[in-house]
């Protein structure tokens, strides 16, 4: 009946939503713009050397968490960065995990300095990213999750296999905005459930980037503002993949039938 | 139970797959260059061959280096060479160094291999293999295609290639080398890190590895990279897969440990294989 068609017509018409990304929180504090994507950040820190901006990262976010033995580098290798030898400036909000790589007198320190250490030594099922991620989800109310993107150190590089489980936390935690950094570049989840438009900050990163569907192939995908763009194009591993491009515009938008991974190399952060 | 079993009927009737063995002996250390076989050894012997992309050499450089009867650079990874090579053996001169340590080839666009270094292997006899960029193939692609197509032994039956740099630094390039082993799956190709060692294990084969206890492990992982499997099974593993299924988004087995000294491998999707190298290899 003529009310049922019109249902099935408004499904097919209704465009995808739009998913805006932006870097901005590379950019020093002044530069801010007024308005982006999602401006609550959380900061993540991971027991690998912190990247060279890490205190631009420190600065931008409300909460910062040390997974572990993310809090020895804070503790280590924060002042060198800053030429500020004074620790009790970068105390982090949480230290979280498993607890078997921070060394006791950094434990010690920052708990005494307020740090909430949060103990998850009788979880051995996930990863330290895993279960700082995990409870920030749980932390944040329905309300601000929209408005959070967590920011994460030390996802990269080292052990192979860690760096795996840390993108798989990329994929389990699809509905979070999280970008795993490194000094060399940045890398995201691109959902297949949104059409996704990156604004590009030229001063701070590209124009290398990449596109590839770590979980499953696609069948088509569709980009702007590469440039070699895709064009209903397959991508597999075997087969084709998008690396080595090069981002020709402000705005790169990419649409997929998979779940993409999105990364561009990172410059002038020193 | 994630996945259903195939009905003994169906089982029976099914050919089993071949075998694959892997071994990282390439890792042990030697005090001397192993001297190339002769006669039926010939035939049957494992030869190697080097690449070196443009990343920090691993701490055991020199060792692969002095195995492998192929080396190859790709662009700025003959910096590296010249750079690292006499770093990583202090106690040696340097210049010597660089004469024993001279690539067979430096292949790429040359946009990163420094001119003096370039000119330096070009006047010692390198072969120098300047590419235009393109996007279809990356360095190491290039580099394996170069390889494949003169192979150091009889043919590429035995052949080994063991690449460095080819994980960290820039993802991008991270996952196009990753790819590389895809695309050329029939090939043996190991990316070697100073953190962790990566393969391919095929979904055509079932796979036997060996592990070298002294140089690598006990932390592995099984990644099914580009498509999710949905039944893979092994042995020697403390957290062994039973018909398990893995995917981006759920399982993946990751932070696994060695067990025994022969881990094997099935699975209905290819897998990357990966295992930690101990800090003194």
């Amino acid at each position: 009946d003529y009310l049922q068609e019109d249902k099935m017509l408004w499904r097919t018409i209704r465009s995808m939503e739009v998913m805006a990304h932006s870097s901005s929180f590379l950019l020093p504090k002044l530069h801010q713009p007024a308005k982006t994507p999602a401006n609550n950040y959380t900061l993540v820190v991971l027991n690998q050397q912190l990247p060279r901006f890490m205190p631009r990262l420190w600065a931008q976010a409300k909460m910062r968490i040390c997974a572990d033995g993310g809090a020895n580098r804070i503790f280590d290798e924060m002042s060198q960065m800053t030429n500020d030898l004074d620790r009790n400036r970068y105390i982090p909000e949480i230290v979280e995990g498993d607890m078997d790589s921070i060394r006791p007198e950094v434990k010690r320190f920052y708990s005494s300095q307020g740090s909430k250490i949060s103990d998850k030594s009788h979880n051995q099922e996930t990863t330290d990213l895993h279960k700082c991620i995990s409870s920030i989800r749980h932390r944040t109310p329905d309300h601000e999750k929209a408005n959070l993107c967590v920011l994460v150190t030390g996802a990269l590089g080292g052990r192979f296999d860690h760096e795996a489980a840390n993108i798989n936390v990329l994929y389990v935690f699809s509905d979070m905005r999280i970008v795993l950094l490194s000094d060399d570049c940045l890398i995201q989840l691109l959902p297949k459930t949104h059409h996704h438009e990156i604004y590009i900050e030229s001063s701070v990163e590209g124009p290398h980037c990449g596109i590839f569907p770590i979980g499953a192939p696609s069948t088509s995908t569709t980009t702007t503002g590469l440039k070699w763009n895709l064009s209903d194009a397959e991508m597999r591993f075997g087969s084709m993949i998008s690396t080595s491009n090069i981002v020709d515009s402000d705005k790169v938008t990419v649409q997929s039938d998979a779940d993409l991974l999105w990364t561009i190399s990172l410059r002038n952060l020193t | 139970p994630l996945t259903s079993r195939v009905s003994p009927a169906a089982a029976a009737t099914m050919p089993p797959l071949p075998t694959m063995t892997h071994s990282s002996s390439f890792l042990l250390p030697s005090s001397s260059p192993p001297a190339p076989p002769t006669g039926a050894d010939a035939e049957n012997a494992v030869s190697y061959a080097v690449v070196v992309l443009n990343q920090r050499l691993p701490r055991f450089a020199p060792l692969l280096w002095t195995r492998a009867r192929l080396r190859v650079c790709a662009d700025g990874g003959a910096n590296r060479v010249f750079d690292g090579m006499p770093d990583l053996l202090p106690g040696e001169d340097p210049d010597e160094v660089r004469v024993r340590y001279k690539p067979d080839a430096i292949e790429g666009d040359m946009d990163s291999v420094r001119p003096e270094v370039k000119e330096y292997y070009s006047s010692l006899g390198t072969q120098i293999i300047d590419d235009s960029p393109d996007q279809d193939t990356t360095d190491l692609n290039k580099c394996i295609s170069f390889i494949t197509r003169n192979p150091p032994g009889p043919d590429n039956s035995n052949l080994f290639i063991l690449v460095l740099g080819a994980l960290g630094g820039r993802f991008d390039h991270e996952m196009g080398n990753i790819n590389v082993l895809h695309r050329f799956s029939n090939t043996r190709i190991i990316l070697l890190s100073d953190d962790s060692s990566i393969f391919l294990l095929p979904k055509t084969h079932s796979h036997e590895i060996h592990i070298e206890r002294s140089v690598e492990g006990p932390h592995c992982g099984l990644i099914p990279m580009g498509a999710p499997s949905s039944s893979s099974t092994t042995t020697g593993l403390r957290w062994n897969l039973d018909n398990t299924s893995m995917n981006f988004g759920g399982l993946l087995s990751t932070s696994n440990i060695v067990e025994e000294e022969i881990v094997t491998v099935t699975s209905d999707s290819d897998l990357i294989w990966t295992i930690s190298l101990r800090k003194h290899t």
